[in-house]
């Protein structure tokens, strides 16, 4: 199982609540941080970092508690978030999770799995039509996956599935592998681990 | 315009700012997804709470959020959460 999610700083500084607030807008804070994630970001010396961070483990998170067959739910404070520099733990549900993120000044991005972390993942531009997003993400990954598997890349599709879970096919059968699919602003990334 | 539609209409002003499709935006009905249909960023779902909050002067505790993501959750949350002021 994997799960990831990718912050484009400078698209996530162009905040769209009414009053531009972002992360500082009265309530959001309390609204989706535990006490203890509340005190890391006070305490923190780039609070907007930390903020994208710990939220970046929470989506990813739930990408995979997703992927496991959990029912949707909205209540990111119920998922909870430790780190150190760019290693966490998670918690979601009865879930034990590993996060690794990746910070600099274009984005934040963070992996999520189980125990070993055995993820291939890569970041790259994706241009800013929306409209070609998606696409060109996709492609990226297609390319990867047929080069690491030695697999045609004409026979692989990709497939959303219940909850928006996106499954891997060659031909019309599925591939053993967990993939994940995360873009914002200019910015999209990929994830994929082998299943056993 | 019935109760419901004139809610519906308020709700689509307020989600206006964050969605990104707005083909599914022009289609919005009660069973539309905001997350899987709006392609609205999960983090953009606080601001919506937060919004519904301030436009009807309610508070939607975490347990009422954790359900809210469909138009129709979100309907029944603020018309349950207005009745209760």
């Amino acid at each position: 199982m994997v799960g990831n999610d990718i912050i484009d700083i400078e698209a996530t500084k162009r905040s769209k609540d009414p009053n531009g607030l972002g992360w500082k807008r009265p309530g959001f804070i309390e609204k989706i941080f535990t006490e203890s994630e509340q005190k890391l970001i006070a305490t923190s010396k780039d609070p907007f970092i930390t903020v994208w961070q710990l939220w970046s483990m929470k989506e990813s998170a739930y990408k995979v508690f997703i992927q496991a067959g959990g029912e949707p739910f909205y209540n990111p404070k119920t998922i909870e978030c430790q780190f150190e520099s760019l290693n966490g733990h998670i918690k979601i549900k009865k879930l034990n999770l590993k996060s690794k993120s990746i910070v600099n000044q274009a984005y934040i991005f963070t992996v999520v799995g189980n125990e070993n972390l055995n993820i291939k993942s890569k970041v790259i531009n994706i241009g800013n039509d929306v409209k070609l997003q998606s696409k060109i993400l996709r492609k990226h990954l297609l390319k990867d996956l047929s080069q690491t598997y030695n697999l045609e890349i004409a026979k692989l599709k990709i497939e959303k599935i219940l909850n928006g879970i996106p499954r891997l096919y060659y031909v019309e059968k599925e591939l053993e592998l967990a993939i994940s699919l995360t873009h914002c602003g200019s910015f999209g990334g990929y994830s994929f681990e082998r299943l056993r | 315009m019935s109760d419901k539609d004139k809610m519906i209409e308020e709700l689509k002003a307020l989600i206006k700012p964050y969605i990104q499709d707005e083909e599914a935006f022009k289609n919005l009905h009660e069973n539309t997804n905001f997350i899987e249909d709006l392609k609205i960023n999960s983090a953009n779902l606080v601001d919506i709470v937060l919004d519904i909050e301030d436009k009807y002067d309610i508070e939607i505790d975490n347990d009422s959020m954790d359900k809210m993501l469909s138009v129709k959750a979100a309907l029944e949350i603020i018309e349950q959460k207005v009745s209760k002021k």
